[in-house]
């Protein structure tokens, strides 16, 4: 139904779309302009190098958390293994372990000082470094290891579902026609599940190329490092503008390998029922292996490192400074809090937007700043800069001309920045919910309000709003969460002195000292794991009822997909 | 010697009893029609008989080889027993070739290619070879799983509500072709239903399956005389 929209509401979403948008049209423009000697330099000299390195990380850990997460999604999906219930929860866990913390206490437990090699010298009787080798973990396999430990659950939750969407008949159909268990998984579930496959691997890309903490901690040059580099160290915005574009066309490589994937993707998909006793049995050898591999997974990428960080809070709560904690935290709070309201008003600018006047051009706002989720978190802080540098010079430049003071950099060295920033990034999760909780109302709805006498804004004010709140506060709550957790767009924007729990946290590991920042880490994982409970809520939801709640099942793609973005 | 042997079996699902003290016995080359409502038990007395479920109690031979009893069981692939499901189950990354070749595993290629061959023809899909699942309609979905199922030479075909999602004026049609060709492979086969029409059309026999037994055997002639 086409209603009348205020002209206003019109304009200030495309007003708005475009303000998003703009810095990465200004990072565009940018990369083309000279960039004088820098970036020259670099082409010339390390370039090379850092594109290596995110290439074969990139590369590495799309195989390793393939290798990792295909077979327990399987087993989760297709077997009858002890604990399944609790065991597909637990699986999801490592998402809320940010790398770097992981990082830092693999280091600590495998460095040449750790307990690990300090046993094994005790017990094989070598006295020095030299009389054994021992794998490096600060190194580029070491990052690959670590990052599919927290990022293979994106391609296990892709894949499970895929699998569980399977129809049960073609297994059985398999198994009918001479295949073993295993057959069956080689020959029909892993080619059904392809798409899924695809997915997951650009978004274990996405993420992974993102990365900053990790890489930098393990001293492995990247293409994110260089970035933050050329701008903190040279002060090269041109530069830095180049390297990004050159990231967001990977980024883009991603996506459209993503897109091609989900493109055959209606193809394969053909729900049935789904029969718990057509599981497949373990016993024996099997069931152990099955155990191993899964707990295998849920130690390494969580139990583990929530043991040490557990450990370091009760061996250094003493010098853990508790002011700084609460600072940071309130920092973390204020930037979270306005990122998430921000975002949140935009998706219902736009939602409205889209469901009152429907049409190709109404769904532009919203889809053009989803891409914003897409963009790593440095390539999007440098964007970000250059139009509010730009602001800021001409700002004070009117000032001056006026005859009045200077103001200084109030967009681009403030939290503004930060926040338009994250904004930026994390406005598509609260797109997708509201624009899941606007689809659930039934357009008669409207109707029925407009012919009982309610003007526009009246109805959404009576009808629409309360009917989305939960949509609405699903979106606040995932941005609020993103937004705590985000780093290298907070690390390369924040004003000086501005910590929040996640700069503070990745402060610490970088002077090799987390154990005094473990209240803040555990902090950020705990805020971690709300998304993930949200997320198994609207799993089960979708597993058993017929009526599946979609707002947090909008919000499971989001989480594990990502899919809006582009 | 008769094609299937179904004596004393009984299934449940966690506490619920499915199939209660169930004999049933098929001859060489017979169709039995398996009538009943949904719910009554005739999809799980199907996943016994194939292996995809374990029973409780009683025993299933096929073919004069015991394949489940309460101490032992065959698994699927291991019993050459056909089905042909209600979705089809085609499997939707393999052309029409490849999803007829799909059993055919171990032999020669070109061996294979003749089977598929045959096949094809019997069911008369000729020159479809290259077509995907999704470009064929719900009739010729069908013979490929019918083609594709007799490819390995079943010892027993079984048929769970085979056209239920095909149109009714190429149901009757596909009944009678698919009827001709397992009587001319000289194949068993247990089709389930609810419709007692399409049973009268199918089958030799039918035999009426009320909360997990089977109540009423008769042929289809005087079923038809009711």
């Amino acid at each position: 139904m086409k209603h009348n929209l205020p002209y206003a509401w019109r304009v200030g979403s495309w007003l708005l779309a475009l303000l998003l948008f703009l810095p990465v049209i200004a990072l565009i423009v940018e990369a083309f302009a000279p960039s004088g000697d820098i970036f020259n330099h670099l082409w010339r000299t390390v370039l090379g190098n850092y594109i290596a390195n995110s290439a074969l990380l990139v590369a590495g850990v799309g195989v390793l958390g393939t290798v990792l997460s295909v077979p327990a999604a399987w087993i989760m999906a297709r077997t009858d293994i002890p604990g399944r219930k609790v065991l597909q929860w637990l699986l999801i866990l490592p998402l809320a372990m940010p790398a770097y913390v992981i990082a830092y206490i693999y280091t600590d437990l495998l460095e040449f000082s750790g307990p690990i090699q300090g046993l094994l010298r005790h017990v094989m009787g070598w006295e020095s470094a030299a009389d054994y080798s021992f794998p490096e973990i600060r190194s580029l396999p070491g990052a690959v290891i670590v990052l599919s430990l927290v990022l293979y659950p994106y391609q296990y939750l892709l894949v499970r579902t895929a699998f569980l969407e399977q129809s049960q008949t073609q297994a059985m159909a398999s198994r009918l026609l001479g295949c073993t268990p295993l057959q069956s998984f080689l020959r029909v579930a892993i080619p059904m599940a392809r798409p899924a496959i695809i997915t997951g691997l650009a978004l274990m890309g996405m993420e992974t190329l993102a990365d900053f903490a990790t890489v930098s901690y393990f001293a492995v040059p990247t293409m994110t490092t260089a970035v933050y580099d050329t701008w903190l160290g040279y002060g090269s915005l041109s530069a830095a503008a180049r390297l990004s574009a050159l990231m967001l066309l990977a980024v883009v490589l991603l996506i459209s390998m993503e897109k091609y994937s989900r493109r055959r993707q209606s193809l394969f998909q053909r729900d049935s029922g789904y029969d718990k006793a057509l599981l497949i049995k373990l016993s024996g050898s099997k069931k152990f292996l099955a155990l191993i591999w899964c707990w295998m997974l849920v130690v390494f990428g969580f139990v583990l490192p929530a043991f040490m960080l557990l450990k370091y809070l009760l061996s250094f709560y003493k010098v853990s400074s508790i002011s700084d904690l609460l600072v940071d935290g309130t920092n973390s709070l204020i930037v979270a809090g306005s990122t998430a309201l921000a975002a949140a008003a935009a998706a219902i600018l736009f939602g409205f937007y889209q469901r009152f006047q429907p049409g190709m051009v109404s769904r532009i706002p919203g889809r053009l700043i989803s891409t914003g989720y897409a963009l790593p978190g440095t390539v999007l802080a440098i964007a970000v800069l250059i139009p509010l540098s730009l602001a800021d010079t001409g700002i004070n430049e009117l000032l001056i001309a006026l005859g009045q003071k200077p103001v200084g950099l109030v967009f681009s060295g403030s939290i503004f920045a930060v926040v338009l920033a994250m904004v930026i990034r994390f406005s598509a999760i609260a797109v997708g919910s509201v624009e899941a909780s606007l689809e659930r109302i039934s357009p008669s709805l409207d109707m029925a309000s407009r012919t009982l006498g309610c003007t526009i804004p009246g109805m959404v004010r009576r009808v629409h709003l309360p009917l989305m709140r939960k949509g609405i506060l699903t979106g606040l709550l995932l941005v609020f969460v993103e937004a705590m957790k985000e780093l290298p767009a907070v690390l390369l924007l924040r004003p000086f002195n501005f910590e929040t729990l996640a700069t503070s946290v990745f402060q610490y590991v970088s002077d090799e000292k987390l154990e005094y920042a473990a209240p803040a880490a555990i902090a950020l994982v705990v805020a971690g794991l709300v998304p993930l409970i949200v997320m198994n809520w609207s799993m089960d939801n979708s597993m058993g009822s017929n009526s599946p709640e979609p707002s947090p099942q909008q919000t499971k793609q989001q989480e594990a997909g990502h899919f809006e973005c582009a | 010697m008769s094609a299937l042997d179904i004596k004393g079996l009984t299934c449940s699902y966690g506490l619920t009893r499915v199939i209660s003290d169930l004999n049933l016995k098929i001859a060489n080359g017979e169709i039995i029609c398996l009538l009943g409502k949904s719910g009554c038990g005739k999809s799980t007395l199907l996943k016994a008989i194939s292996g995809l479920l374990q029973p409780e109690n009683g025993s299933i031979t096929v073919h004069d080889t015991l394949v489940s009893s309460s101490e032992m069981m065959v698994s699927p692939e291991n019993r050459n027993i056909g089905m042909i499901f209600q979705d089809y189950a085609l499997f939707p990354h393999l052309d029409v070739f490849h999803n007829v070749a799909f059993g055919l595993k171990g032999q020669p290629r070109s061996d294979i290619k003749k089977r598929v061959q045959e096949m094809l023809e019997l069911v008369s899909l000729e020159g479809l070879e290259k077509r995907y699942p999704h470009e064929l309609s719900g009739g010729q979905q069908q013979r490929v799983a019918i083609a594709r199922s007799l490819a390995r030479k079943p010892s027993l075909l079984l048929l769970d509500e085979p056209f239920s999602n095909i149109d009714s004026e190429v149901r009757q049609r596909l009944i009678r072709d698919i009827r001709q060709i397992l009587k001319q492979q000289h194949v068993a086969a247990l089709f389930v239903t609810h419709s007692k029409e399409e049973g009268l059309d199918f089958a030799d026999s039918v035999a009426t399956m009320e909360q997990g037994r089977i109540r009423h055997v008769t042929t289809a002639k005087e079923v038809s005389s009711i």
